[in-house]
């Protein structure tokens, strides 16, 4: 990787609003979250194939070369953000995201071609399981293609994997106890590679999460503020009591720099500028605690509603709180940040 | 129009005429224990370094002039170069490469009344004062806040009244930066007793005018970035006028959102406050770089201050592709006084005792200023407050509080 340091290009294109609105379409035509969080998969096939056959969102982050679209960073960006606002539930993070970046992360042509197209064309379903043997793992009872690591090398495996999935505190994103019974894998990557792929590859897929916190931090704001203007007591809106206009004034305020700072990152990714170790890890750091911060008072702006179970609000306080521990906790990243400038 | 680079070429070629070019490693690189460890976060200059700085300013601002380099993004007929704003700001980082005076003392003269004069002036006000205040002839201050006129800054209570073609003008005026430079003042005074919002008028009063006093204001810091500013029957001629007789509350708004954004655009980067690097030499000096609650604290603010950056610069390149800030802007300036808070804690956090007392170890007790000048920046462009009802109102469509 050439890392030139240059300021990122940060310039809105008129393809970026049109992908925006297809993507904004297609996630509102779906099932409501609602309907598919309860049963077990979690997420709607029919949903997933329409998404890969009408639209190729699926394809959207693998290279031309390996049957992608061949799409960068930054588009990634838009549609993660319509994404976090709809609360998706399928497996479009773990497989079109971070089992990407991890196929192409770890430079295994062989493994790109065979693998990539499925991923791709959405017949596969790839997640990753990097925390070791025990831990739960995104999507796993429906993961088609699972990339695990020995903390030395990477493997990909495709058969015998026995997954249970299991009560998550995110109703809208699913986790996954996984066993692998005589299953048949095959290394990815060069021996003893794996630390240095996942690290290259989990930069990358922070990018889109910061992106998913900010759209889901984005729609949190939105109703709030629709409510408060609709919602009266005292005899007059509450958006119009200080305490609730502040409020979201500082909710709009995280929102805009969460956005900010998952885009500008895109844009260091695509770009492969230096900033980019820093970038990935400060929007991820800032998206994520920006997301938690809107979804709880988004709930208080809402009132009694916004702690019933009808209401969305906690299906997005529930995402929040599990994307701050799904790829290293704020904390985390906070101490990143420290080691990668050098302190 | 000359191409960019051919433009940088010329204006290269000319800088290295007239001024030493800095040795690379002495720009925006900070260097543990050289130099000044002044850290102060609001301009409070010597008063005597200050005057004496002064012609030097004047004739950098002069020299610019000349060549032709004052006010690159100008229209011609007032003097500017008519080029494109990059062109601008492409010159302001060459000119970072030099030994040149710098123009902080310029701030509100160029950043906010020099827009002003060019939004709301007549024909005739703007061939006078705009090449005066880009060549450095005149300095300008803005006359605003009263004792009773804070945040509700609409019941400004300073009178203006017509005295044949001439106004007197007689009231106190407060936080005026930079008064005790200024040869003009942008004024706004009540020209009759209402209604609210359009009993007021602008004027640029002559700050050397007799019945003009301004005098120091020491703020909690214990320097002296303001003034207040007395006028008493001071006599402004009927041609100072800026715009109509009651509009002078638009004109405020115009200089306020420029106020605004100029100091959410203050980033105090490069060797400034917050520079990473000076951030990082304090925790190696005070010997806590491998405590991980410093290096988690550090993350934090490192955090906060590149998402502001990252923010504002998402914002220049909207503005740049024709989509002017709205009042979102002000958001800036509410992250700003947020990090100047989370500065001064976590610096008060990596130096414990060695803040609250001058044991004359450099780079350290120094950083008190901007403990003490942190709160200043919650009150400054507007309070946070006043801010968050302007935004919830204008960015988000919230209700009026009744």
């Amino acid at each position: 990787m050439s890392a030139v340091s240059t300021r990122p290009n940060l310039s809105a294109a008129a393809e970026h609003d049109e992908l925006r609105r297809t993507v904004r379409q297609f996630l509102a035509d779906m099932p409501t979250v609602r309907s598919v969080m309860e049963p077990t998969e979690g997420f709607d096939r029919a949903t997933w194939r329409r998404m890969a056959e009408q639209v190729g969102l699926q394809a959207l982050l693998v290279p031309e070369r390996y049957e992608g679209l061949g799409q960068g960073a930054v588009e990634a960006n838009v549609v993660f953000e319509e994404m976090g606002r709809a609360l998706y539930s399928g497996p479009y993070f773990a497989s079109a995201a971070l089992a990407v970046y991890i196929l192409l992360c770890s430079g295994d042509e062989a493994a790109c071609r065979d693998l990539l197209p499925g991923i791709a064309a959405g017949t596969t379903i790839a997640t990753a399981a990097l925390d070791g043997s025990s831990a739960p793992v995104l999507h796993g009872h429906v993961a088609d293609l699972l990339l695990v690591t020995d903390g030395t090398s990477l493997f990909a495996v495709d058969s015998g994997i026995q997954a249970q999935p299991i009560d998550t505190l995110d109703l809208t994103r699913k986790l996954a106890t996984v066993k692998f019974e005589r299953g048949s894998a095959r290394r990815v990557g060069k021996e003893g590679d794996a630390p240095k792929t996942i690290a290259a590859a989990t930069d990358r897929a922070l990018v889109c999460l910061a992106a998913e916190e900010a759209g889901g931090a984005a729609r949190c704001l939105e109703m709030s503020v629709a409510y408060a203007k609709q919602r009266e007591q005292f005899g007059r809106p509450i958006g119009s009591f200080q305490a609730i206009a502040h409020r979201c004034v500082e909710m709009l305020q995280r929102v805009e720099f969460a956005r900010a700072a998952a885009r500008y990152a895109a844009s260091c990714l695509d770009e492969e500028t230096s900033e980019l170790p820093i970038a990935a890890r400060v929007a991820a750091a800032y998206c994520g605690l920006a997301y938690r911060w809107v979804a709880c008072e988004s709930i208080q702006v809402h009132g009694g509603i916004g702690f019933t179970w009808e209401h969305d609000a906690h299906l997005h306080y529930r995402r929040a709180w599990a994307d701050e521990a799904l790829l290293g906790t704020t904390d985390q990243h906070y101490l990143a940040i420290a080691d990668r400038l050098g302190l | 129009m000359p191409e960019l680079t051919e433009f940088l070429a010329a204006a290269e070629a000319w800088l290295e005429a007239g001024y030493s070019r800095l040795a690379t490693e002495e720009r925006g690189r900070f260097r543990w224990g050289e130099g000044s460890d002044e850290v102060r976060v609001f301009q409070e200059p010597d008063p005597v370094e200050e005057a004496d700085a002064l012609p030097r300013i004047r004739a950098w601002r002069a020299a610019l002039w000349d060549a032709g380099y004052a006010w690159i993004s100008g229209p011609k007929e007032y003097g500017g170069a008519g080029l494109p704003k990059s062109y601008e700001a492409a010159f302001n980082r060459l000119t970072r490469k030099f030994e040149v005076p710098g123009d902080a003392a310029l701030t509100v003269s160029l950043g906010m009344i020099a827009p002003t004069i060019l939004r709301h002036a007549d024909e005739g006000q703007k061939r006078r004062y705009l090449p005066a205040l880009y060549r450095g002839d005149l300095i300008a201050c803005q006359l605003f806040s009263e004792p009773g006129a804070g945040s509700d800054l609409a019941s400004i209570e300073s009178k203006a009244t017509p005295d044949g073609d001439d106004w007197l003008i007689t009231g106190q005026k407060v936080w005026t930066s930079g008064a005790h430079l200024a040869d003009i003042g942008e004024i706004i005074c009540q020209t009759s007793p209402g209604p609210r919002h359009h009993n007021l008028t602008a004027f640029l009063v002559d700050m050397h005018a007799p019945g003009v006093m301004v005098r120091p204001l020491r703020q909690m810091t214990g320097g002296a970035a303001f003034n207040e500013v007395f006028l008493d029957g001071a006599r402004v001629p009927g041609d100072a006028r800026l715009d109509a007789v009651g509009e002078g509350w638009r004109v405020a708004l115009t200089t306020l959102s420029h106020e605004r954004s100029a100091m959410g655009h203050s980033s105090f980067g490069g060797a400034g406050i917050l520079s990473t690097e000076r951030l990082m030499e304090l925790v190696r000096h005070a010997g806590n770089a491998h405590d991980p609650v410093v290096r988690r604290n550090f993350g934090e603010l490192i955090t906060q201050l590149r998402v502001a950056r990252y923010a504002q610069e998402v914002m220049a390149e909207r503005a740049r592709a024709g989509q002017p800030p709205g009042p979102e802007i002000a958001l800036n300036k509410l992250a700003l006084s947020a990090n100047m808070a989370a500065l001064a804690g976590f610096v008060a956090g990596v130096l414990g005792p060695k803040l609250i007392a001058d044991t004359g170890e450099w780079g350290t007790y120094a950083w008190t200023s901007v403990v003490l000048g942190a709160p200043g920046y919650r009150l400054g462009g507007g309070s946070d407050e006043v801010l968050k009802n302007m935004i919830a109102e204008r960015v988000l469509g919230l209700p009026r509080p009744s």
